[in-house]
Order: structure tokens, then C-alpha cells, then sequence
């Protein structure tokens, strides 16, 4: 391939070149085809984890591979890229990524939700509702919601077959009964399009709700446990919970960001380093800059 | 494959994704894509020699799509992808792959070549994940008893089928029924 | 202001990195050379081919210079250059009887059709450290090339091939007859691209088992041997050698050797199979790029353990073995929880709080009603 080929077709402000040493979007075609098999039928049988042959990337199994493989079988020279790690725009691995996926596609990069095409994310969903004109990455550890209850992967699998769920019922059962109320915290386990039961990524129980109906694709990927999965948009996504025992999200009555005073976000707790008193802020980085900035205007 | 074949591939792609997520949304290809070569540029993408593929009616396409996609011919029965060709007998769709309890993903892709895709009142109620409520889709040159025969094979969730319909009528035109989408009334 | 709202991540991220390259070139001593670490060190960078599945000793001997001797991290790059290469063609089954011998013993019988060939080996040096190492000057080295070759005889006739011990066995019907040979073209699974799946196909286990981490597997294979399964093995056969790399060629199809990759081959007979009534012993089979010999021996038991019709121990189970010793994905994710992970513990502390506060009102109201 010529330099004068691998010139992105639109001109990028704030991103690099494509690096000249690798192919559009790094991955060998072959690589890239087979992930997007793979996609459409998780995107076909909703909430189903269909394995496939999960290649190795530059960055460590278990830093985000999963999400990086779909990101880069489908990444558009045009996208418009957002990357998030707990939330955050510039957090260590975040960056990376982002780098990493510029310098090989060419896309240019943003830190706004509304902005953004195409946004991977490590275990937040935007404060923001996304629309139906963009795509949300997860990148997941754990693909099956069932390991918790079952090692063995023959025998998950054999469940999901069944749709045999009643270890998971009993194990948040006995959760009720020991502590008083289903003590999962993240990772909370849901039922997709009243089939199968599917992990939803390690995002807050706050994020969950923002699967339900939405207007946007998730796509799911598990790099190292080479299982890719999706929830449609418009698809019912039911949180495990019993009548007397709902499903809920975390409290932050009476909290609200100490940076841009957000009383309607996820907030992550700081511990001062002086006073050692507890503060909160924005997990959602961009957006909490955003409002900060829509104060400054 | 050049940084425009590879480009072009992300772009195809990405319009098919939003079809198969978005059943009977009716997704207007790329102009690149034209008259002569719909079939091989909509699955240059997705197939190669690691897939299989069956061609239904239309002998000329087949090769075009081996040589084309590199992709190995197989029988119906055995075919990840089957392309549909206007016209053909369509009764060895019957035995096509609609994967096991285990692994459901087996199921194989279909794609029909149709005369026009439209979203209109008098076409076929949709409903399920993907749609919000419900959308009608109306496919102009598909066989009689096509969309029964889609129903039929997609009667056990999660076993079942996934159909693409392009059009070629004016432009090109994509839309997708997964196993996933209810076909036909409440 | 916390570790939260610090935004410095791309700066902090980049001196890190320029930070662990200095770290190697901050001492006095001259640079190490590609070459340097493939001729000397080229026991770690057999390793490092292995577990990255790239027979590439150049390349790997440039990984193990850049993660400054970490293994894991060279066998990573491995990995992820070869993931970016195009694959050019397939090389067609070898029969490792025509390997080019450097090493080969068997444990089985005192001596074997060919002989013994010891070969380069540390097995039966004297764990001590050689100080005279610490000057090891071309005069030193000169001196001891001198020795090793002054009285080596011009007309050694050394066979180019060797029998197999198994196949001795095999012929006497000792040993569990070989499956059927598959057809010439017919597909091989390929666990670069596909997933496993299970009961893995034998091809896919056996790549599996070839990437493998050489530390986790010597630690399944050990409780395997030490009473945690019972496989009690032989060594049949332990070779070292190059075999060649066969293709067919692309437009005339006639077969070409377009090289050779150094490998360590296994065969262990282990526990008799009363199959048909015939007891029999059965085969576990180890081969690994480069000379790496404590690989190819737990390889070849594990092949052997995960066979068992029930898994008693963790050594036999299939999933739990073949799942845990990828070395890439094992250290990926162990150093994955270095991380942040503040939302998911932020969402941990809020259902231990509150599973605190339902247990204290619990306390309470018992209290209450024992004083009532």
C-alpha cells in the first residue's frame, strides 16, 4: 500500500496520521470478518455470547482487548472516537486506547458524549442518553453472568441452553436470606429480551436502567475469554429482582458533585487528603466539564 | 486488500450492523455499491475462506462470489451464508443451518436479492428487539411464502436464521429480519 | 485534590514509558545486542517463541530486550506482532521420525535402537556457580573450543534420522493403536482463530497446550505426577531437533522445504487402557517450538491426564487446564487489577453499607425486643 492510499479520505484536526506501518484499523481483514460474523449474531440472538477467535492486541488480555477488536472491525475513518475508563476521559487506560486506535484509523478523538460516533467504555455508561446515531463499546472481564454460580464453562453454557436459571434465582435467594437484600453491587445480572440471562459489564448498578429500551447498539466484548455479545436497541433488559426484593441503584440522596454540583450522576467517593473527609465527584468526566463549562459561557 | 477496499469494507459493514440491529429499518447503501457486483461488495466484509457459502438460483453469481470473496461453495444444508437469487426454488432453505441450544450462532445468514424495499402500510408487521414497537416493512419481488417460511424456521428462539433483503431497484437498498423479529401480526 | 479529578493521565502515561526504556540503558554497561541474547540466552528465547507461538528467533530475542528479560512480556509481543501478520499458507504434516536429531533419550529402556544422544543439556551439571564466568573473554572462549573440538573425529557417522522407541511398542501391540490418519487436505482446527470449544477437538488441545505457559503447566503436570490424578509416566521418548517446514507450492503444488524450526518433542506412556479388554498403555503427546524440555514433558502428561473418561482432579478436567495456562491471558488479567476500579468499589461500598445498616437495625430491633 502506498503512503498516498493510507491518507484518511477526510482531514482530521485534532488526530494523527494513520501510522504507515499498519493496515486501516491494525487487525488483518480475516481478523475483522470474523469478528463481524460473530457480531451479528449477537446482535441477532440478543444477549447470547457467541465465541470467536479474539486475536491479540498490542495492550494485555484483561486491559480491554474485547472492546478494542469490535472497535476496530467496525471504526469508520469519519467516527468521531470516545474512550472512557470508570468514566473518565483521561484516565491511564483510557488514553491508551485512545491513542492506540487514532494513530491506526485515523479518527479524530472527543471527550463530549453528544459528539462522539462510536464510544468504548471500561465499566460506565454516559451520563448523557445516547442517541441512535452511535455505538456503545463495553469492554467486559467476565462474560457470563452465570460464573458466580457455576465454574465450569460446559455447564453455563449447557444452563443458557436450558435456559435453566434456577441456581441464579436460588444464589440471590440465599442472598436475601443471609444479608436481607441481593448484595450484588456491580456486574448486576440481567435478563435480555426475556431470554437469556447476560452480564452487563461491570457497570454500576446506576447504569443498568440505560440498557433497557435505549435508542443505542451496546455491543459487548470479552477479549480474553473470547466471547463478543449485544443488546440491540428498543430490547427489554430486566435487572434479576424479586417483588418484595426490587432491583436498585446506588444511593446518593443528599450528594451532590463537588466540582459542578451535579445532584443527578453517578459520583465517585473521594477521601480528602487533609481532612480526610469524604467528597464526591462526577464519575462522568465529560460531562461534569461540560457543565462546568456551561457556567463559564 | 488497499486502504480504499478496506475502508469501503468498515463502511458496508457498518450499514449492515445497523440493518441487523434495526430490523426493517430500511438502510440506503453506499453509492460504491452498484448494480453489478451488490453481492460480492455487501459480503466482501463478513466472508472469506473461512466461511462457506450457497448461492440459490443463479450459477454466475456463484462463481463471481468465490472468486470474488474467496469463499468456498457448499450445499445448502452446510452453507454459513446463503445468497438468494430473485426466482429461485427456495425449498432447500428448508434444511438450511439453524444451529443447536448450545451454540444457536451456528444458525446461517441469508440474503435475498429483492426488487424493492419499502416502509410502508401495506408491508409486513415487525416487532421485537431492535424495533421500537412496531415497523412495517414491505419487500417487493420476494417469493410468495418467503416470510412463512422465515416464521417456520425461526419457530424455536434461539435457533433460527438471519435474513438480509438488498433491493437494487433505483439504489441500492439493505434491510434485515434476525431469529430475533416476530414476522406478521400480534 | 484526589486521584479522581486529576486529568494529567497522557503525561503521566508517557513519562512512565520513557521512564521504564531508561531504566535499562541507565548503567554503565554496553549495549546488549538481538544477537547476543539469541546465541546466548537462547534458552529463553525457545521460550519465548513457544509461548508466543511465533518461531521467530530474531524477533523474540529483540521482545526479550525490550521487556528487559521478562518473559511473559516477550512472548506477549510475540503474540500480538503475529496477530497483525497475513497468513501466506499453511506447512503440511510433518512425521517428526525425519527430525533432525541434537538430542534424544528415552527413560524406557537402557538403550534404544540409534542410541542414546545426550546432547546439549544441563541435566547433569553440578548446580554451581561457575565463576570463572565473570571473565568470559574470547581467550577464555577461544581455550575452550580448543578442547571441545581438538579430539572430535573427522569420520563421525551420525544417522540422519532415528528410529522411534514407540513405535517398537506399537509394533508389539503394547501401545494403543494410532487413530486413523486424517485425509491429506482435511481441515486442522486453528486456535488462532477459532475459540475453543469442549471436548476440544485433540488438534485444538494440543495447540493449546503448545502456547501454554511453561511455569502454570509444569505446576498442573506436577499435581498430576504428585498424587493429584495418577499419572505415573514414562518417559517413551525425549527428542530435541529441527524438523522441516514443508508447504506446498503455491502454483506448481509439488511439496518445497522452505526451512526448519527447532523443537522438543515428548512421547510419555502412561497408565494402561483396558480398552477392549486389552490393557494397553496410551500416549501423551508433547511438542513445543525451541528446546524446551520441561514444556514438552507436563505437556505431554497433561495431553495424557485430560483424557481421563472422569475428571477427578484438576490436572484431568480439560476446561480447567487448557483454560488457565495461557500465560498472555493469565497475566493480562492479573495485572488488569491495577486498574482503577473506584466505580465498581464505590458500588461495593454502597451495598456493604447498607447491608451493614439493615444487620445493625436487625441487632437493634432484637435488642428492643428483648428488653421489651
Amino acid at each position: 500500500m502506498s503512503r498516498a492510499e493510507q491518507t484518511a479520505p477526510t482531514p482530521e484536526q485534532n488526530s494523527p496520521a494513520i501510522d504507515p506501518g499498519y493496515p486501516f484499523a491494525f487487525m488483518d481483514e480475516g481478523a475483522k470478518r470474523e469478528i463481524r460474523r460473530a457480531l451479528l449474531k449477537a446482535v441477532a440472538i440478543p444477549g447470547y455470547q457467541v465465541p470467536y477467535g479474539s486475536r491479540e492486541m498490542p495492550i494485555a488480555r484483561g486491559w480491554g482487548t474485547g472492546g478494542l477488536q469490535i472497535t476496530l472491525a467496525l471504526i469508520l475513518p469519519e467516527d468521531v472516537l470516545k474512550v472512557i475508563d470508570q468514566g473518565c476521559d483521561g484516565s491511564v487506560n483510557a488514553v491508551n486506547i485512545k491513542k492506540f486506535v487514532a494513530k491506526v484509523a485515523g479518527v479524530t478523538v472527543t471527550t463530549d458524549t453528544r459528539e462522539a460516533t462510536l464510544i468504548q467504555t471500561r465499566h460506565r455508561i454516559p451520563e448523557e442518553r445516547m442517541t441512535s446515531n452511535q455505538i456503545l463499546v463495553l469492554q467486559v472481564p467476565y462474560p457470563e453472568a452465570l460464573r458466580e454460580v457455576e465454574p465450569s464453562e460446559n455447564e453455563t453454557r449447557r444452563m443458557h441452553a436450558e435456559a435453566d436459571y434456577t441456581r441464579m434465582w436460588l444464589h440471590l435467594y440465599e442472598d436475601i436470606v443471609r444479608y436481607g437484600e441481593i448484595t450484588i453491587s456491580y456486574r448486576y445480572p440481567v435478563t435480555v429480551a426475556g431470554r437469556y440471562i447476560t452480564d452487563p459489564s461491570p457497570i454500576p448498578r446506576w447504569d443498568v436502567p440505560k440498557l433497557h429500551m435505549a435508542d443505542t447498539l451496546f455491543l459487548f466484548g470479552a477479549g480474553r475469554e473470547k466471547r463478543i455479545y449485544a443488546i440491540p436497541p428498543h430490547t427489554e433488559v430486566i435487572p434479576l429482582e424479586f417483588e418484595d426484593h426490587p432491583f436498585r441503584t446506588e444511593d446518593f440522596t443528599g450528594k451532590r458533585c463537588a466540582r459542578c454540583g451535579s445532584d443527578h450522576s453517578f459520583l465517585d467517593e473521594v477521601i480528602d487528603d487533609h481532612s480526610g473527609a469524604r467528597r464526591y465527584f462526577c464519575s462522568d468526566t465529560g460531562y461534569c466539564d461540560k457543565r462546568r463549562a456551561g457556567w463559564n459561557r | 486488500m488497499d486502504y480504499a477496499t478496506v475502508t469501503r469494507d468498515h463502511r458496508t459493514f457498518r450499514l449492515i450492523l445497523r440493518a441487523m440491529s434495526r430490523p426493517g429499518e430500511v438502510q440506503r447503501l453506499p453509492e460504491f455499491i452498484g448494480d453489478e457486483n451488490v453481492v460480492v461488495e455487501l459480503l466482501r466484509p463478513l466472508v472469506d475462506n473461512a466461511t462457506t457459502v450457497a448461492v440459490l438460483g443463479d450459477s454466475r453469481l456463484a462463481e463471481e462470489l468465490a472468486l470474488g470473496c474467496r469463499c468456498p461453495l457448499a450445499a445448502v444444508a452446510e452453507a454459513d451464508f446463503v445468497v438468494v437469487a430473485p426466482g429461485a426454488d427456495t425449498t432447500p432453505l428448508d434444511r438450511c443451518k439453524r444451529g443447536d441450544l448450545l451454540y444457536p450462532d451456528g444458525g446461517a445468514t441469508l440474503l435475498y436479492l429483492v426488487d424493492d424495499l419499502e416502509q410502508d402500510e401495506a408491508g409486513t408487521l415487525l416487532s421485537g428487539p431492535g424495533i421500537a414497537g412496531a415497523i412495517r416493512l414491505r419487500i417487493s419481488g420476494l417469493g410468495e411464502g418467503e416470510l412463512t417460511r422465515l416464521s417456520r424456521l425461526n419457530g424455536e428462539f434461539p435457533l433460527g436464521v438471519d435474513a438480509m433483503f438488498v433491493a437494487r431497484r433505483n439504489s441500492a437498498q439493505l434491510a434485515c429480519i434476525p431469529r430475533s423479529t416476530r414476522i406478521g401480526g400480534p | 485534590m484526589g486521584y479522581v479529578a486529576v486529568k494529567g493521565g497522557t503525561e503521566a502515561i508517557e513519562e512512565a514509558c520513557r521512564l521504564f526504556a531508561y531504566q535499562r540503558i541507565k548503567g554503565d554497561s554496553a549495549p546488549l545486542e538481538v544477537a547476543q541474547i539469541r546465541e546466548q540466552l537462547y534458552l529463553a528465547v525457545d521460550k519465548a517463541m513457544g509461548e508466543g507461538g511465533l518461531y521467530a528467533p530474531d524477533l523474540a530475542a529483540l521482545a526479550l530486550k525490550q521487556a528487559a528479560g521478562d518473559s511473559l512480556e516477550a512472548s506477549f509481543m510475540l503474540r500480538a506482532f503475529r496477530a497483525t501478520r497475513q497468513r501466506l499458507g499453511t506447512s503440511l504434516a510433518t512425521d517428526t521420525s525425519g527430525m533432525r536429531i541434537i538430542r534424544r533419550i528415552s527413560s524406557a529402556f537402557k538403550d534404544i535402537p540409534g542410541g542414546q544422544m545426550l546432547g546439549a543439556t544441563s541435566d547433569y551439571t553440578l548446580r554451581l556457580l561457575d565463576f570463572s564466568l565473570l571473565a568470559d573473554d574470547e581467550m577464555r572462549r577461544e581455550a575452550f573450543r580448543e578442547r571441545i573440538f581438538r579430539h572430535l573425529p573427522s569420520d563421525l557417522d551420525i544417522p540422519r534420522t532415528f528410529p522411534k522407541v514407540i513405535d517398537i511398542l506399537r509394533r508389539e501391540g503394547l501401545l494403543a493403536e494410532l487413530p486413523p490418519r486424517p485425509a491429506e487436505d482435511s481441515p486442522i482446527p486453528d486456535l488462532t482463530r477459532q475459540p475453543l470449544v469442549f471436548p476440544a477437538p485433540r488438534a485444538a488441545k494440543l495447540q493449546a497446550l503448545a502456547r501454554g505457559e511453561t511455569g502454570g503447566m509444569l505446576t498442573l503436570a506436577y499435581s498430576s505426577m504428585r498424587g493429584y490424578g495418577d499419572i505415573h509416566p514414562t518417559l517413551g521418548e525425549l527428542r530435541v531437533g529441527y524438523l522441516p517446514l514443508l508447504i506446498r507450492h503455491p502454483i506448481s503444488g509439488e511439496t518445497c522445504r522452505v526451512g526448519e524450526v527447532k523443537v522438543t518433542e515428548a512421547e510419555v506412556l502412561a497408565r494402561m487402557d483396558g480398552e477392549g479388554g486389552m490393557p494397553r498403555f496410551s500416549l501423551g503427546y508433547g511438542l513445543c517450538f525451541g528446546q524446551n524440555e520441561i514444556k514438552a514433558i507436563a505437556m505431554a502428561i497433561l495431553d495424557r491426564s485430560t483424557r481421563a473418561a472422569v475428571p477427578e482432579s484438576p490436572a484431568e478436567n480439560e476446561e480447567f487446564v487448557l483454560y488457565h495456562i495461557d500465560g498472555i491471558e493469565a497475566m493480562g488479567f492479573c495485572n488488569h487489577w491495577k486498574l482503577p476500579h473506584y466505580v465498581d468499589f464505590l458500588s461495593d461500598l454502597d451495598r456493604l453499607r447498607k447491608s451493614q445498616e439493615l444487620a445493625r437495625n436487625g441487632r437493634q430491633r432484637e435488642a428492643d425486643h428483648e428488653q421489651g
